[in-house]
């Protein structure tokens, strides 16, 4: 479970959230909903442990080595020289840690490749590929990580209706096997696939929105 | 004599061998750092230490240490330290920090020197350190023993943590949230680097080591494109230009610094060519 105990979100200069009280339970289909810049993103930094609460108490009951994670595209990373395989065996580094390595590593990363439809590049160059693939590269790596946590940060940037039509079907997969899912979007499309809505807008959490699937 | 007949000679002089030892040692050290700090956008951050390094120097001078090593390491191990938390030139703030300290320690460092050396040729000295001079010539047994423990250190640094590193690297959010030891990686490699720089100081001199960092990773970076290759391949084309300047220089007479530094930029101009006419 997550917990915002009467959290204070943001960074020391800049507070972007205040009071926000809510828990998010082992199982949840959590989507995180509302305009650019509202603080979607640190709210989810904080819930993660990157960013520290301003006030209050954050609470994370999830192992972090059992967590998985899809940061934004960053821009200065497109020219990192590296496989697709060795971003996402990167992932697989922390399930070994958490000890939860049933199979072969290689088996999780191509099930993940699979999943995301990008089984062909496995040995391409990151730096030659397109922001969508990219993007999926990214959200493999958060796949393989991911055994009882799965945080995405608008995932469905740079991908095509259909990409991401199938990862919202995937998500909701993956969640009704046991996996906790938050995900931070503006895309309303994503809203019939979670069993919870959170809005977060004028700097505090507006809506909090249960059975919306 | 061709002076190249008499290459085998000069190899066996223990001064000489001592010399490619540190040099192959060094060159190693940088460019593992190289990668990395390329590829976190802070490459200027070996030149800016090591104008602290050079500062740091000149303060050990006035205060008439009989070891000038120690207030030089302490001195640009904090600087590296702090750096490395304002994130380098990897930011607007982090980008001013280091051009404020580089120019800074050089100008302080400079100004030492003229006011308190004892030496009757300051330029001289000057020039020594921002360009090696024949420094590297003229090592000890204590020096080849350090550069063999530091690059020790530095080899089991990256290989023990070159999956965190890989991962911090590429992406530190993600490496924070799934319960890497950022800070602490990220401490460490601060340490070890400005313990680096300090020591390649006596080989290519403060103002030529950026070189020695960026030269090969930029090179190893335009033939391969997977991270090990990278840094595998960066630290072998660093290791051979530094033997081939080396021995250059012993040969011809000119300064080891810099011959080193014409080889790294000479390899680096025929991979990008090769590069550009393949299509790569």
């Amino acid at each position: 479970m997550i917990e915002f105990v009467d959290a204070g979100i943001g960074y020391p200069h800049a507070p972007v959230l205040e009071h926000v009280s809510l828990a998010i339970a082992s199982g949840d289909y959590v989507v995180i909903h509302g305009e650019n810049g509202c603080g979607k993103s640190t709210l989810v930094k904080t819930a993660l442990g990157i960013v520290k609460p301003l006030s209050g108490e954050v609470r994370n009951a999830f192992a972090p080595a059992e967590t998985g994670y899809l940061t934004q595209l960053n821009p200065l990373r497109f020219d990192f020289p590296a496989t697709c395989s060795e971003i996402i065996m990167s992932g697989i580094r922390s399930r070994r840690r958490a000890g939860a390595c049933a199979n072969e590593p290689e088996e999780y990363m191509w099930l993940a490749l699979e999943r995301m439809g990008i089984e062909d590049l496995e040995h391409a160059d990151y730096r030659r590929l397109s922001g969508g693939q990219r993007q999926r590269v990214l959200i493999a790596r958060a796949l393989v990580s991911a055994q009882s946590l799965l945080v995405l940060d608008e995932p469905t940037n740079e991908l095509d209706a259909q990409t991401t039509q199938a990862l919202f079907a995937l998500l909701r997969q993956l969640n009704e096997g046991g996996l906790t899912v938050v995900m931070v979007t503006h895309d309303k499309g994503a809203l019939p696939y979670a069993s919870r809505m959170l809005r977060v807008a004028d700097g505090a959490v507006s809506e909090d929105r249960g059975g919306v699937r | 004599m061709n002076p190249f007949e008499m290459l085998p000679v000069y190899l066996g002089y223990p001064f000489v061998q001592a010399a490619l030892v540190v040099g192959v040692l060094v060159a190693l050290c940088c460019s593992l750092f190289g990668v990395t700090l390329l590829l976190n956008h802070q490459s200027f951050l070996g030149d800016s230490l090591s104008h602290v390094a050079f500062g740091a120097m000149a303060i050990s001078g006035m205060l008439q240490l009989t070891n000038n090593l120690v207030l030089t390491l302490v001195l640009t191990v904090a600087c590296s330290i702090l750096l490395m938390k304002r994130g380098g030139s990897g930011n607007e703030q982090g980008d001013s920090s280091l051009a404020m300290l580089s120019v800074g320690a050089l100008a302080l460092g400079y100004l030492l020197m003229n006011l308190f050396s004892n030496s009757a040729n300051v330029a001289g000295d000057v020039c020594g350190v921002l360009f090696g001079s024949t420094s590297i010539l003229t090592l000890t047994t204590a020096d080849v023993v350090l550069s063999l423990v530091l690059a020790f250190v530095v080899i089991a640094f990256f290989v023990l943590f070159y999956h965190k590193i890989f991962l911090i690297t590429f992406d530190e959010e993600y490496a924070k949230a799934i319960g890497l030891p950022v800070e602490e990686v990220e401490t460490a490699m601060a340490i070890i680097m400005a313990v680096v720089i300090v020591v390649s100081m006596n080989l290519v001199g403060a103002l030529l080591i950026t070189a020695l960092v960026v030269f090969p990773a930029r090179s190893a970076m335009r033939i391969h494109h997977s991270y090990k290759s990278v840094m595998v391949s960066s630290s072998i084309i660093s290791v051979a230009c530094v033997l081939a300047g080396m021995l250059v220089a012993i040969v011809v007479g000119t300064p080891v610094g810099s011959t080193i530094i014409a080889v790294d930029a000479a390899v680096y101009l025929v991979i990008a060519i090769i590069c550009h006419v393949r299509k790569i």
